[in-house]
C-alpha cells in the first residue's frame, strides 16, 4: 500500500484552470466512487476548494501513473487544455508533509486562514461518510486536523487582522467590547466606508445610520445595509449616539473638528468614539484623537497595524515548518511500520517536541482571536477574477475586500 | 509551624506572581492556569498559617498572664488575659500586612474563578505580593498590645475595612489594566499585549463594578470604627488622623461613584481616580501610623 497525492493549486495553476476542476461535495463523491473502481484506488479523499484541487489515493501498486486519475476530473469538466503540466504529485513522506502544511494554512494564498482546516474536514467526513477512506486515509486526516489545530494553537500563525475592515473591527473590539451595542455611523457614502462597514455589520452591531452629502445616496447605501439614512447637516446630533464614526467624505477640508467633537462628548456621557477617517485628504482633525475617550484612527494607521500583523504571521512560519516536520516525521514512522505489517499506536507527539507544547493544545481558555472575515475571504477574491494579490498588503486595494458572503 | 506556614504561602505567591509575568512574556495558557493553583495553595497556607498563630499566640498571652500573675502583676496578668481572649491575628504590623495581602489575593482569586482574565493577575498580584514581602520582612515576634487593642472589635471592624481595602487593592490593579490599555489604543500601535487586555469597556465596568461592591463594607468599617472609638474612649470622633484619612478615602470613592454614576465621567480619569483611592487607603493604612498618637498601634516601632 502506498500514499499518493496529486493536484493543482493556486501555485501551479491559474484560476480559470481551478474553478473548471473544482468539484462540489456530492460530485466528489461520485468521482471517488469512479476511482475506486479502478483496481489502482483503493482510498481515497478529494479536497476540492477554490484555491486548490487534491486527491489523496491509497493504492496497492507502486502508485505509477496517478497523475493520470486527474484525467477523469478533466473530462468530467469537459476540458480540452491539459492539466498534467499543472500537477504537483507528492508520495509517502512527502504527502503526509504537504497535507499537514495545507491543513496548517501554510499553502494557503493568505497563510495561516482558518477556512482550510473547516474544508480538509469536510472533504475528510465526506470521503468517509461515502466509504471511500480506509485504515490510512483515516488516520492520516484525523492528524492531519489535529495537526493544522495544533499549529495554530501553539503559533501566531493566524493572529491579527490583515485587512483595513477587519483591523478596524479588531479595535472596535478593544475599545467597546461587544460590538453588538455599538451604533455605527457612516458619513460619506463611499466604497470603501461601505466595505468598512459591511465588517462590523457582520458583528452584529446593533444599528447603523448613513449621512451624505446627496440625501439619496444615503438612502440607497442605508437600504443596502440596513441602517437608516439621515441628512448631512443632522450628523452631528446624530454623532451623540454614535459609537463607531466611519469617515470617507470627498470633502477637500477637515470636516469634524476637535471643538465639535468636545461639544459631542461632553454628550455622550464619557462614553468611548471610535473615529476611523478613511478619507483622503482627511476628514478629521488629526488633533480629535487627543480628546479624552476619543480614538481616531486614518487609512494610514489601519494599514500599518494591517501590514504589521502579517509581517509578524510569516514571522511564525519557522515555528510552524517546525512543528509541522516534526509531526511529519512521527506520522511517517508510523506509516512504515504499518506498511511493514508491524503497526504501533501513533502517539501525539514526537519525543524531540517537549510537555508544556502538549499540556497548553488540551488547554480550554485559548486566547480569543482578532476576527479578520477578509482573510477568509482570500480565496473567493482570486475566483471572482481579481486574480492572484500582491504579497505585499499595504496601500493595496485587496486590503479592502468585502466581508465573505459564503464559504469559497 | 506557623512560620513555615507562612513561608510556604508566601513562596507561593512569589510563585503564583512570577507565573503571571512568565505568562505576559511567553503567553502560554497554562502558566497562567499554573499561577492561579499556586495562588490557591498559598491562601491555603496562610489560612493555616493565621490558624496556627492564633493558636501560638493565644498559648503564649496565657503564659504571660501566669508569668506576671506569679510575679505578683496582677494588673498585668489581667491584660495578658484580656490579650489572649481577644487576639486575633492581625494585630501587629507583620500580621496586619500578611493578612491584607492575604485578602487581596483571595479576593482576586475568587474574581479569576468566577470571570477568569489570567492578564490581570500581572497586575494585581504584585499588589498582594509586595503587602505579603512587607510582612515577611517584619518582625514576627509577638508583643504585648495596647490595652484597647484587647477587644473584640479587633475581630469585627479590622476585617470589614480590609475587605474594602482588598477589593480597593483590585480595583487599583485593574486601573492599571486600563491605563495600560488605554496608552495602547492611543499610541495607534497597539501592540500584542492590546489583544491579550480586555477592551476599555469591561476594563472600566470592572473598576467600577469592584469599587461599588467595596464602597458598603468601607462605610460600614468606618461607623463600627466609630461605635468601637465610643466605647474605648468615650466618643465617636475625634479628627485623629486615621479617622480623617479614613474619611478622606470615603470622599475619593464618593466622589468617583458621584462622577461615575451622576457626571458620566468615563475612562481614562475615573480610571486615575480609582488608583488615587487606593494610594490614599495605603496612607491611611500606613502612613497615619506615624502620625496617630492613638492608631500608631500597628507601627511597631518600639516606644
Amino acid at each position: 500500500m502506498k500514499l499518493v497525492m496529486v493536484g493543482i493549486s493556486h501555485k501551479t495553476a491559474p484560476v480559470e484552470l481551478r474553478e473548471r476542476l473544482a468539484v462540489s461535495e456530492r460530485t466528489s463523491g461520485e468521482l471517488l466512487a469512479q476511482l475506486r473502481r479502478m483496481a489502482s484506488v483503493a482510498e481515497g479523499v478529494i479536497l476540492s476548494t477554490c484555491n486548490r484541487v487534491e486527491l489523496y489515493v491509497v493504492t496497492p501498486g507502486d502508485g505509477a501513473g496517478t497523475e493520470a486519475l486527474l484525467e477523469v476530473f478533466r473530462h468530467r469538466a469537459e476540458l480540452t487544455t491539459p492539466v498534467l503540466p499543472h500537477v504537483y504529485r507528492w508520495e509517502d513522506g512527502e504527502a503526509i508533509r504537504h497535507l499537514f502544511r495545507v491543513a496548517a494554512g501554510l499553502d494557503s494564498m493568505v497563510v495561516g486562514e482558518h477556512e482550510i482546516l473547516a474544508q480538509v474536514k469536510q472533504a475528510y467526513h465526506a470521503a468517509l461518510a461515502a466509504g471511500h477512506t480506509g485504515k490510512l486515509s483515516n488516520v492520516l486526516f484525523q492528524r492531519s486536523l489535529y495537526v493544522g489545530k495544533l499549529v495554530r494553537t501553539h503559533t501566531l500563525l493566524s493572529r491579527g487582522a490583515l485587512s483595513v475592515g477587519s483591523v478596524a473591527v479588531s479595535l472596535a473590539g478593544k475599545i467597546f467590547g461587544d460590538l453588538r451595542q455599538s451604533h455605527v455611523m457612516i458619513l460619506g457614502a463611499g466604497k470603501i466606508a461601505e466595505m468598512t462597514a459591511r465588517h462590523l455589520l457582520s458583528q452584529k452591531v446593533r444599528s447603523v445610520l448613513v449621512a451624505n452629502r446627496t440625501y439619496e445616496r444615503a438612502c440607497a447605501l442605508a437600504r443596502e445595509l440596513g441602517g437608516q439614512a439621515v441628512r448631512f447637516d443632522q450628523a452631528f446630533h446624530e454623532m451623540r449616539m454614535a459609537d463607531i464614526v466611519i469617515c470617507s467624505t470627498a470633502a477637500p477640508h477637515p470636516i469634524i473638528t476637535r471643538t465639535q467633537v468636545e461639544s459631542v462628548m461632553r454628550d455622550r456621557r464619557g462614553r468611548s468614539l471610535f473615529v476611523i477617517d478613511i478619507a483622503v485628504p482627511r476628514d478629521v482633525e488629526p488633533a480629535v484623537h487627543g480628546v479624552d475617550n476619543v480614538y481616531l484612527y486614518n487609512i494610514d494607521d489601519l494599514q500599518a497595524i494591517a501590514a504589521e500583523n502579517l509581517a509578524r504571521r510569516s514571522s511564525e512560519v519557522t515555528k510552524a515548518e517546525r512543528l509541522i516536520a516534526d509531526h511529519a516525521e512521527l506520522f511517517l514512522e508510523w506509516y512504515r511500520a504499518w506498511q511493514s505489517g508491524a503497526e504501533h499506536s501513533l502517539p501525539l507527539q514526537s519525543p524531540s517536541s517537549f510537555l508544556p507544547l502538549r499540556l497548553a493544545s488540551l488547554a480550554q481558555g485559548q486566547e480569543p482571536r482578532m476576527p479578520s472575515p477578509s482573510e477568509e475571504h482570500a480565496g473567493s477574491a482570486a475566483r471572482e477574477g481579481r486574480g492572484t494579490p500582491p504579497p505585499i498588503l499595504p496601500r493595496s486595494l485587496r486590503s479592502l475586500n468585502p466581508p465573505p458572503r459564503g464559504r469559497s | 509551624m506557623e512560620r513555615m506556614l507562612f513561608n510556604l504561602a508566601f513562596l507561593g505567591y512569589t510563585l503564583s506572581t512570577a507565573l503571571y509575568v512568565g505568562y505576559l512574556i511567553t503567553k502560554r495558557e497554562q502558566l497562567s492556569r499554573w499561577a492561579l493553583w499556586c495562588l490557591g495553595l498559598a491562601l491555603a497556607f496562610h489560612a493555616g498559617s493565621f490558624l496556627t498563630r492564633t493558636v501560638v499566640a493565644r498559648h503564649w498571652y496565657w503564659q504571660q498572664a501566669e508569668i506576671l500573675r506569679r510575679s505578683g502583676n496582677l494588673e498585668g496578668a489581667l491584660d495578658a488575659v484580656r490579650a489572649a481572649r481577644a487576639y486575633v491575628p492581625w494585630s501587629n504590623w507583620f500580621e496586619s500586612f500578611s493578612f491584607f495581602g492575604a485578602v487581596i489575593a483571595l479576593v482576586f482569586f475568587l474574581i479569576q474563578w468566577r470571570s477568569p482574565v489570567p492578564i490581570l493577575g500581572i497586575f494585581v498580584m504584585p499588589v498582594a505580593w509586595a503587602m505579603v514581602t512587607v510582612a515577611f520582612f517584619s518582625d514576627q515576634t509577638l508583643h504585648q498590645l495596647m490595652p484597647a487593642l484587647h477587644s473584640y472589635w479587633m475581630a469585627i471592624h479590622i476585617p470589614v475595612m480590609f475587605v474594602a481595602y482588598a477589593i480597593f487593592g483590585n480595583a487599583f490593579g485593574v486601573g492599571l489594566a486600563y491605563l495600560v490599555q488605554e496608552r495602547q489604543l492611543k499610541s495607534k500601535k497597539p501592540s500584542e499585549l492590546a489583544y491579550r487586555l480586555p477592551s476599555l469597556e469591561q476594563l472600566d465596568t470592572r473598576i467600577y463594578q469592584l469599587i461599588l461592591i467595596a464602597f458598603p463594607p468601607l462605610t460600614l468599617g468606618i461607623f463600627l470604627g466609630g461605635v468601637w472609638a465610643y466605647s474605648a474612649w468615650g466618643r465617636f470622633w475625634g479628627w485623629d488622623p486615621k479617622e480623617t484619612w479614613a474619611l478622606i478615602t470615603w470622599f475619593v470613592y464618593v466622589i468617583y461613584l458621584y462622577l461615575r454614576l451622576f457626571s458620566g465621567w468615563r475612562g481614562r480619569k475615573t480610571a486615575y481616580l480609582s488608583l488615587s483611592g487606593f494610594v490614599v487607603v495605603l496612607f491611611t493604612y500606613m502612613g497615619v501610623n506615624y502620625l496617630s498618637e492613638l492608631h500608631g498601634f500597628l507601627s511597631g516601632l518600639k516606644r
